[in-house]
């Protein structure tokens, strides 16, 4: 298989976290004020989106520095695959 | 009464549900440029990181019976529930990864029945891939059927609707990306179960005062129960006695049946789990996955049978739901028992329920577990002494119910969907491989090209996947058929670890004596199960067919001990078999038997990369967990 045609999995993860942090976080916000909103006294809406969204924001940017190492050692040694 | 499901959702759950979906379909379209040969489409082309590999390892075993029945046997067991991750599956795991791996994958054999092909002869191959592959489809209808019934049953949705688009979507992904689309949306599972359920955890133990606060309430339990005090929160301590302790078998048993026979049997030779190791991108690669899929595998027990355990105990009024009948999202939740008749495993087809009544539903629940009502009647069901049977598969559901407000509740039920089609398509993909390169290639249509077994692999996903569906509708209909089904593949799968042991470490051991050993081990267990049953039992489905001998105190019991006659018979046969017929020559066993392989050198390594060192890291941390809660 030519991995470098395949998508690095961290990608899609860390965007999936990062849309249902913010999204799921946004909503505990807007929505603060309900009744049940706040399971045993924690926001936890805010609290998990704000975690979905750091753990999201973490995948993302190993993803993006092991593309960036893929590409220096490309540029090092011209010819092999990205 | 009126019958309420126990939850309606809001957009912002089914907008996390789409998301979810919109995410899996698009990794498949997007892996699909990738999958050119046969091996890419069946075996991610063996490039698969390690830790990408034991994630998906895991994943595919994380499937819903595991969230849901983890989390029923919390609260029926207790946390003597982690036996089946402390002792029944991490030494396996660390066991396969340090003494198996180096034979599935050196040997180049592309499945676990080709290895038996290589080790043995056709025959053995034949009969375990002929079991293995019915097996994964029936597995993976059971799996549709029961996510369709909880859907039905929880949030009000068409048995068709969540059981075709459930299958639809696996079947999308799976024919497009092959193996590597499968793990790496099993990857993406793990990520969303452990997000998704950790909060049950967190939310649960803040309600009961922590968990020095559960366990106190456990032990009066406990105590109201007939157990010590201690029984429910102590996974050893109690283990001396089967009648001492909720899960009714005492150590020998367990330590025998369920932490040698049983998880040896499935941890090393499950075509399901080996192929995502198969596919890591080195040798060392794949020795490591299981090691790496142990470590969050240890911890589970905290992630899904602890919410069991405290379904049992926090108050029914500590919900938000509860506390907001009148929420856009809210359960109309004041009869837990209106789902009392969904079922994680296969279970009678019911109707909701109809009678009983709410106030004595909710007087008969305990926790927020509520009590198993009839099928038929919708009566709640009492065991021979009148004690309220409770329905211990509701446990995690109805804490995602009770405590998730809207927006956490779709992150929750779309891990709870994430289970069921991680396992579906961890079976359609193991499936697939063993149909075409195991049968169809062995024995329909040998010698084709490269491009026929791709294209027969993408027909065999769409087969595997509509005949599952087919098996869902079966379940929903004939379900004792299922249950004989899955007793029958118990028998087959109990021995086989005996063949694979003897098979790596024995060079003596034949293909005669594996195949005898093999139906002389299934036979024994139909032996025993027919002669044993567990208490309060009738005779039927769950044993005595051939008269009652002896009787268990538990299923749990009687599964364990039937396991280890299986595994003995299966041993003694194959070696007395072995012994009587001519071996094949030291030449033709180099890289698939022990003593005949060259082992792994790790010297070139750090101390700290060895595998070695991270299964011993694995084992020091699962004593340790094992004297913690002991």
């Amino acid at each position: 298989m030519d991995t470098s045609l395949r998508l690095d999995v961290r990608y899609p993860i860390g965007l999936f976290f990062a849309i249902l942090g913010v999204l799921i976080g946004t909503y505990g916000f807007v929505t603060l004020e309900r009744p049940g909103a706040t399971p045993t006294g924690v926001p936890i809406d805010i609290v998990w989106g704000i975690l979905m969204l750091v753990f999201g924001a973490f995948m993302l940017f190993l993803a993006e520095r092991a593309r960036r190492a893929r590409i220096r050692a490309h540029d090092a040694a011209p010819g092999s695959s990205i | 009464m009126h019958v309420a499901h126990a939850a309606t959702l809001s957009w912002i759950d089914y907008a996390v549900m789409a998301i979810y979906f919109a995410f899996v379909l698009g990794i498949g379209f997007l892996l699909k440029r990738s999958v050119k040969t046969s091996t890419d489409f069946f075996l991610s082309g063996r490039s698969m990181p390690a830790w990408v590999a034991g994630l998906a390892f895991i994943s595919a075993n994380l499937g819903a019976q595991e969230v849901i029945g983890m989390g029923a046997s919390g609260a029926k067991y207790g946390i003597a529930t982690s036996h089946f991750y402390w002792i029944g599956a991490i030494p396996a795991m660390v066991f396969v990864g340090i003494f198996m791996m180096p034979f599935y994958y050196g040997s180049r054999a592309r499945s676990v029945p080709e290895y038996l092909k290589l080790r043995f002869d056709e025959k053995t191959r034949a009969l375990n891939a002929i079991s293995f592959a019915v097996m994964t489809i029936f597995s993976s209808g059971v799996s549709l059927y029961a996510m369709g019934k909880l859907l039905e049953l929880l949030l009000g949705w068409s048995f068709n609707f969540s059981v075709l688009v459930a299958g639809g979507i696996v079947l999308a992904y799976t024919f497009l990306g092959g193996l590597t689309s499968a793990i790496y949306n099993e990857v993406l599972q793990f990520f969303l179960i452990v997000l998704g359920f950790l909060p049950l955890t967190y939310l649960g133990l803040r309600s009961v005062g922590g968990w020095h606060g559960m366990v106190a309430k456990l032990e009066s339990y406990s105590s109201a129960h007939g157990y010590p005090a201690g029984a429910y929160t102590h996974s050893w301590t109690y283990m001396n006695n089967a009648a001492h302790n909720p899960i009714g078998v005492e150590w020998l048993g367990l330590a025998m049946g369920l932490g040698f026979v049983l998880s040896f049997g499935y941890w090393c030779t499950d075509f399901l789990v080996v192929q995502r190791a198969m596919a890591a991108e080195s040798m060392t690669s794949a020795r490591r996955t299981p090691l790496i899929a142990a470590l969050p595998k240890m911890l589970f027990p905290f992630l899904v049978i602890v919410p069991g355990m405290l379904a049992l105990v926090v108050a029914p009024s500590s919900g938000v739901r509860n506390a907001a009948p009148g929420a856009p999202s809210a359960v109309v939740a004041t009869a837990p028992g209106a789902v009392g008749a969904a079922e994680a495993s296969p279970a009678p087809t019911a109707p909701a329920a109809q009678a009983g009544g709410e106030e004595s539903v909710q007087a008969l629940s305990h926790g927020i577990v509520p009590p198993k009502l009839n099928p038929e009647t919708g009566k709640v069901e009492r065991d021979t002494h009148g004690n309220v049977i409770l329905d211990y598969d509701l446990a995690t559901p109805m804490m995602l119910v009770h405590f998730f407000p809207a927006g956490l509740l779709g992150l929750g039920l779309t891990a709870l969907l994430a289970s069921f089609m991680s396992g579906m398509a961890g079976n359609v993909t193991a499936f697939n491989t063993v149909w075409t390169y195991d049968l169809y290639q062995s024995y329909v249509h040998p010698n084709a090209s490269d491009q026929h077994y791709l294209n027969m692999g993408r027909f065999a996903t769409v087969f595997g996947v509509l005949v599952s569906i087919a098996a869902a509708y079966v379940a929903a209909s004939f379900n004792n058929i299922m249950d004989f089904l899955q007793l029958v593949f118990a028998f087959v799968n109990a021995p086989l670890f005996a063949t694979f042991a003897l098979g790596m470490f024995w060079k003596r051991s034949t293909g005669h004596g594996a195949f005898i050993g093999l139906i002389a081990g299934t036979l024994a267990a139909a032996i025993h199960h027919g002669l044993t049953l567990p208490a309060g039992a009738v005779v039927g489905i769950k044993g005595g067919y051939f008269g009652v001998i002896t009787t268990f105190r538990s299923d749990l019991g009687q599964t364990f001990w039937t396991a280890v006659f299986a595994w003995v018979t299966c041993f003694v046969v194959t070696i007395g078999v072995s012994l009587l017929t001519a071996p094949r020559p030291d030449g033709e066993l180099k890289g698939l038997v022990y003593s005949l392989t060259a082992k792994p050198d790790d010297g070139a390594m750090a101390w700290y990369q060895r595998p070695a060192t991270l299964a011993v890291v694995v084992l020091l941390l699962t004593l340790a967990l094992n004297i913690i809660f002991f």
